[in-house]
């Protein structure tokens, strides 16, 4: 009976997973594993992601043949063309390849040993996490995060946009905001993350919402990133991914919530990591993190679903959780 | 920034090696060998994962034919120690013109037949999905069109 259960529930993962690919749905799923970067060094890379954003946002409207008219929302289409793809977005693919970006794993050695130890690489080996490469751990402005949130963040940021633009005349801002990351919770709980992965991360929807916001300011706030020059569009300077990542990025602080069947696998690796907690490089990291972590409009949304049964606690799966119980 | 911007514009054409096995309605049983040329940041290593696109080029030979093709396509996946062949596809497309030779005892087409058509080709996790639409060359062939369909593993 366990057995025909769980044939049904990968049947299901698949029918969603191919069907998301050919409907074109924003299906992105791949994982990550912060804490196997605990200690170990990695060089902040704010300035190379930020150098890529620009030249790529630039490129991308210096090439438009729309270059020439005066609505801004058009040039935002022009930048999501170029930043947004499918599955794999052009700069997850830059920073893990670019010998710019550091990061943890860095090459072919180091990516075997992290895709044997990871948090993932031990549930049960149908497991559909485990059939794509994770993504690595990488720095900016001090706080790790996977590359994945940085396709999060352009990808996912862009559907929140458009969701919010053709909702903006039926809700008051704050419950637009609210419904809008419902929105991206039930991506989460679809095609983006449980029906696929059998995990729902939260960090992957506060890079969403970062995403929006940086949607939202290419052409909204006092100085929006997209401005005419000489009746050329221009990418503003002020980009910076400093101002968009947070703690809650960071999958080691802010912790996903998984199915029941990896979670006992998973689990036990995050145990092997509880005698690290207690060392300076983790709780100096925790005390920064714990100092720059604000209650976010995604957090709201999220314990909101939590508290009405609507999403599981994620509280369980956080590592203090785990290494209290031991 | 000049960094960056130095690495995205130092680029160089380079080739990569594309391996197929599939089962299709037209071939039966068939192993493709492909190339795929593009142009690449010269820093820009696909040991872990990269993302093309390009022309590619396949040669599939199978139990009921021959079959050729050239396209364009774009895809994401890793050579790992392989530094010029791509075994792993995580994800990609092409579409491709190709020319398909039967022989053998196919069923349900004819031997000795020569077709052209367009091939359309979907990987995701290693998995080929194919679809194709061939018309036959010969003016007196006892199949004149040849819709087909294939599954197997590769890109």
């Amino acid at each position: 009976m366990g057995v025909l259960k769980h044939m049904k529930a990968h049947s299901t993962c698949w029918v969603v997973f191919i069907s998301a690919l050919l409907t074109g749905s924003p299906l992105r799923a791949m994982e990550t594993d912060q804490y196997y970067a605990w200690g170990k060094p990695i060089a902040d890379s704010a300035d190379y992601l930020n150098a890529w954003v620009k030249l790529s946002i630039q490129s991308a409207l210096d090439e438009s043949s729309e270059n020439a008219t005066n609505d801004c929302e058009v040039m935002v289409d022009v930048v999501q063309h170029r930043m947004q793809q499918s599955i794999y977005h052009a700069i997850e693919m830059w920073a893990i390849t670019s010998p710019l970006v550091d990061r943890i794993p860095l090459g072919l050695e180091e990516d075997r040993d992290y895709r044997k130890h990871n948090l993932l690489a031990r549930t049960f080996p149908l497991d559909t996490a485990r059939w794509l490469n994770p993504s690595p751990t990488v720095q900016v402005d001090g706080i790790r995060l996977g590359t994945d949130k940085l396709a999060h963040f352009m990808s996912e940021g862009w559907w929140y946009y458009r969701w919010q633009k053709k909702r903006a005349d039926k809700y008051s801002p704050d419950e637009l905001q609210r419904k809008m990351i419902q929105f991206g919770i039930k991506l989460e709980l679809g095609g983006q993350g449980k029906w696929v992965t059998g995990v729902i991360s939260p960090a992957d929807l506060e890079a969403n919402y970062q995403g929006f916001l940086f949607y939202q300011q290419l052409c909204h706030g006092e100085k929006p990133l997209l401005y005419q020059q000489e009746g050329r569009w221009q990418f503003s300077d002020a980009f910076d991914f400093r101002n968009y990542v947070n703690p809650d990025w960071d999958e080691s602080w802010q912790p996903n919530i998984y199915r029941e069947r990896q979670w006992k696998q998973i689990r036990r690796t995050m145990s092997s990591y509880c005698p690290m907690l207690h060392s300076p490089w983790v709780e100096q990291q925790r005390a920064r993190y714990s100092k720059l972590d604000r209650q976010t409009p995604t957090d709201i949304v999220v314990m909101d679903r939590v508290a009405k049964g609507k999403l599981p606690d994620p509280e369980p799966f956080d590592i203090m959780s785990v290494c209290g119980d031991n | 920034m000049q960094q960056v911007r130095a690495e995205l514009e130092d680029t160089e054409h380079r080739w990569y090696g594309l391996i197929r096995a599939r089962y299709s309605s037209s071939q039966l049983l068939s192993v493709g060998l492909g190339v795929i040329f593009v142009e690449q940041p010269k820093t820009e290593n696909c040991a872990i994962g990269c993302m093309l696109h390009g022309w590619q080029f396949a040669v599939e030979p199978g139990v009921y034919g021959l079959q050729g093709s050239v396209g364009w396509g774009r895809l994401a996946g890793e050579t790992g120690q392989l530094k010029h062949l791509i075994p792993t596809v995580y994800f990609g497309w092409a579409v491709r013109a190709a020319v398909l030779r039967t022989w053998g005892n196919s069923r349900p087409i004819a031997p000795d037949q020569t077709f052209a058509g367009v091939e359309a080709n979907f990987s995701i996790l290693r998995i080929n999905f194919a679809a194709g639409i061939m018309h036959s060359l010969a003016s007196n062939s006892p199949d004149e069109w040849l819709f087909s369909g294939s599954v197997g593993w590769g890109f």
